[in-house]
């Protein structure tokens, strides 16, 4: 059988790095390629080069054996679809109207609703989506509006499809839909590119597996069975040691560091985002939060560190209310955040270490005077913290934008960290780092714990929840669906059926 | 080591904006020259002589120069946590409002107590003058822009109106004026002030925790709040700040030249102040060659129309082209720096 694509020795130079460097990978008809690599591995040039995204500085695509040369609209002709991990959609539109989006069926100029209507319905029954075409999407769940954009590739005819990490944001439930999906896909005959950080997934979904690092192909085209998830952890990451780090201490006494008393949030809509909870967080302990994204986590987050004001409810921290303090009173009580947000929350990312370290904390005898800051003793501050937290290329007076994921995560922890909080609230701390920087992140939490911070861990990893977290709790539509305190005896699909809203309490 | 040199070609490309922006609308203006047959070579130089050709000649210069700087560290001051402070004009009009009813109604105190009353009574004018388009802002979601020249407006009629017909409009006089203030500064008192200012402001930017505060919170809100920073307090007092400096700008003109109120004395101000502040890119040393470009074309307007036939409206046009050039930018140091960062990825 002759391959769909074949990519050879693509190069793609930016100024300074290489970030393709002779790369080749093929594809065939029914075929699902997993492509793993740690960030920054070249991976996603090399999908941007094939969906026409980028123009390669060197090598050959290879469509149906024929060579092509294209844009984003060639890509699309072609039959080259992309599903983006952050979905390009518009929820106000319906389903219907976020499919044919771009590009829709005409009759004469006008467009032509009916034929693309029975074509989506047709697609949407074929991936046991129930909703009707004309349905807004908003009112769709993630792993629904998934599939709608799974269906907008697939409407416009697309047979190669690349899927850049798309279980990011699905539930174990809704993940291994997917992955039948993409079986289903394949006996089709469609052949799909499939990029994702979680191993296990790629030794599930790949049919052959291709690892990258820094630009290159290290290990080409593994078939299925030949390698563990060790092995492709190994290779990924060269040399280095590949065991993420765990949570080796589990358990802590009972004394309650934060308490969350019958919280409410309304939102601007008067939907209620936060539904009578409450918990405690205990002195060195890690609480893992758990739930599909969007089930009041962000909210509890925001109203903890006072960014949101709750509706009703009381958060007292060691004995002190401060269910109606400001942000800085609340900092000054002890509460630390790490946002999940790092790009705009976390950091200001076209200021300076300094400017990031002591911003909110000026008034420290360390940074100033009460008026004018001390800026030398500043700089030996963040001299001493790039030593300690390793934080590579930070150099006095760059921009921390310019950094990589991981060491502007570093700068978060740093800041945080370092004014000892007694509560630290780690809103997906690892997302999108790099094994080396996930592990830096986890001993981190795991210190902190140590040391007897109360550590709330939110993440969407439940990987990570499972190895870090003392006691977990999920969350489902603003409420506690269930509380796991027995973690080593708990699957992942247990913990799945309360995220997807069913199952009880272990 | 390195990375210093790449801060040093960042500010470099970011005046060189400035720069060419400059040149561009010379360059146009030129042109316009030769269109009214005139050479540009002499009225540019007509510009040159009469901006720097005599000690007169650069005392008016440097007044004018401090006029402009002040109104564009009043228009930065707001822009740099994003308040677009367009109603500076209002600003100037409530300030001297301010001064010469205070000078009216004190009649008979100290004189030195009466200066003082009169700077701060500016000061407040000014504050809350800036403060009401911020406050929409802030507060409402109402456009500030919009609220700022409606507020321009309608500072510019009280004031006719208060010059022409109230107790501080000048008597006898077929213009609309105000009374004379007896209040003075001397015009050096006021150069010595203009410089500790532009001192005060760098220092106070740079070095201080309510510059650190605004610095941070015009690059992002959203970090400073999360950080314990109540951006919405540090985004007023901008406003304030800008208000102040406005005000700081028409006691100059009020107490050192005009002693009076004229009609429509601030039209144009607010205009020179912003684009002094986009010629600069808003660092406070930008932000004086900025001020002192224009200062120059103000005060060389005059020998242009004595020496040679082209009409002062040239200096008007160029300043305009300037305006224009000086918003785009050429060589974009940001995505430069972008550029980079996609590589590093």
């Amino acid at each position: 059988m002759e391959p769909i694509v074949q990519l050879k020795e693509i190069v793609k130079k930016f100024p300074g790095v290489l970030a393709n460097d002779h790369v080749s990978l093929d594809l065939y008809p029914g075929e699902c390629h997993a492509l793993v690599g740690e960030n920054g591995a070249g991976k996603s040039t090399l999908m941007k080069i094939l969906y026409g995204a980028y123009t390669a500085d060197g090598g050959q695509i290879l469509i149906d054996g024929k060579v092509h040369s294209y844009n984003v609209q060639g890509a699309r002709d072609l039959g080259i679809g992309m599903v983006y991990q952050n979905f390009m959609q518009v929820p106000e539109l319906s389903i219907l109207e976020n499919v044919i989006l771009g590009d829709p069926p005409k009759k004469g100029i006008a467009i032509d609703y009916k034929q693309a209507k029975e074509k989506v319905s047709v697609l949407l029954r074929r991936f046991g989506l129930k909703a009707d075409p004309d349905q807004p999407l908003k009112y769709l769940s993630v792993g629904e509006r998934q599939k709608v954009e799974i269906i907008k590739v697939l409407f416009f005819g697309a047979r190669i499809l690349i899927l850049d990490e798309p279980t990011a944001v699905l539930t174990p439930q809704e993940s291994e839909e997917l992955f039948r999906i993409i079986d289903d896909l394949k006996a089709d005959g469609d052949a799909i590119v499939f990029i994702s950080h979680k191993l296990r997934e790629v030794v599930r979904v790949g049919d052959r597996i291709t690892v990258m690092r820094n630009g290159r192909v290290v290990q080409e085209g593994w078939m299925r069975g030949d390698a563990n998830e060790t092995d492709i952890a190994r290779a990924m990451i060269g040399k280095r040691d590949v065991d993420l780090i765990q949570n080796e201490n589990r358990g802590t006494d009972v004394e309650p560091i934060l308490e969350v008393r019958n919280l409410w949030y309304f939102d601007e809509l008067g939907i209620a985002k936060l539904k009578d909870l409450s918990l405690k967080v205990n002195k060195g302990e890690i609480l893992g939060v758990g739930g599909v994204e969007g089930n009041g986590q962000t909210e509890l987050i925001n109203t903890l560190i006072g960014l949101l004001k709750q509706s009703h409810g009381e958060i007292i921290i060691d004995g002190e209310d401060v269910s109606r303090a400001s942000v800085s009173k609340r900092r000054a009580a002890g509460i630390g955040f790490i946002s999940e947000d790092r790009m705009t929350v976390g950091l200001v990312l076209n200021g300076t270490i300094e400017d990031n370290v002591i911003s909110g904390n000026e008034y420290n005898k360390a940074f100033s005077n009460g008026v004018v800051l001390n800026k030398d003793s500043i700089s030996a501050y963040c001299e001493d913290l790039i030593d300690r937290y390793s934080i590579f290329g930070m150099t006095k007076g760059k921009e921390v934008g310019q950094l990589s994921g991981g060491n502007m995560q570093k700068i978060v922890l740093a800041r945080e960290i370092e004014r000892g909080p007694k509560v630290l609230i780690a809103a997906q701390p690892t997302r999108g780092l790099d094994i080396g920087a996930t592990n830096f992140v986890r001993e981190k939490l795991l210190e902190e714990k140590e040391k007897g911070t109360a550590v709330i861990l939110v993440s969407a990893d439940l990987e990570e929840l499972m190895s870090l977290s003392d006691r977990m709790v999920i969350f489902y539509e603003g409420q506690i669906q269930g509380e796991v305190t027995d973690i080593a005896h708990t699957t992942e699909e247990e913990i799945g059926l309360l995220m997807g809203g069913a199952g009880s309490e272990r | 080591m390195k990375d210093k040199t790449s801060n040093l070609i960042r500010n470099l490309i970011n005046s060189s904006n400035s720069i060419v922006a400059v040149l561009i609308a010379f360059l146009i203006g030129g042109f316009m020259v030769l269109l009214v047959g005139e050479s540009p070579i002499n009225a540019y130089s007509a510009i040159l002589k009469g901006a720097f050709g005599s000690p007169t000649a650069i005392r008016n210069t440097v007044r004018f120069a401090i006029q402009v700087m002040l109104m564009a560290y009043s228009f930065s001051v707001c822009n740099r946590c994003g308040y677009f402070n367009i109603s500076q004009e209002a600003q100037l009009y409530t300030s001297a409002l301010a001064m010469v009813f205070v000078s009216f109604w004190t009649e008979g105190l100290p004189g030195p107590l009466r200066l003082v009353l009169m700077i701060l009574a500016a000061a407040a004018a000014g504050a809350l003058t800036c403060l009401i388009p911020a406050v929409a802002k802030f507060k409402l979601g109402v456009n500030e822009v919009v609220v700022g020249v409606m507020l321009n407006y309608l500072t510019k009629f009280i004031c006719q109106h208060l010059i022409a017909f109230s107790p501080i409009a000048a008597k006898r006089t077929s213009s609309i004026v105000s009374i004379e203030i007896p209040e003075h500064i001397p015009v050096p008192v006021i150069t010595v002030g203009a410089v500790l200012i532009v001192i005060a402001y760098a220092f106070i930017l740079r070095s201080t925790i309510p510059g650190h505060r605004l610095t941070v919170t015009g690059k992002n809100k959203q970090f400073a709040q999360a950080s314990g920073i109540d951006a919405t307090k540090v985004l007023l007092m901008a406003a304030v700040t800008g208000g102040v400096l406005s005000a700081l700008c028409c006691m100059g003109e009020i107490l050192g030249y005009f002693h009076m109120i004229y009609n429509e004395f601030a039209a144009g101000m607010g205009t020179d102040g912003m684009t002094a502040a986009f010629i600069g890119n808003n660092t406070p040393i930008g932000m004086m060659f900025g001020s002192l470009l224009l200062g120059a074309l103000k005060s060389g307007s005059v020998l242009l129309s004595v020496l040679t036939e082209v009409p002062t409206e040239l200096i008007d046009c160029v300043q305009g082209l300037i305006m224009f050039f000086a918003t785009i930018k050429f060589f974009n140091a940001a995505q430069i720096d972008l550029k980079r960062r996609r590589v590093v990825e």
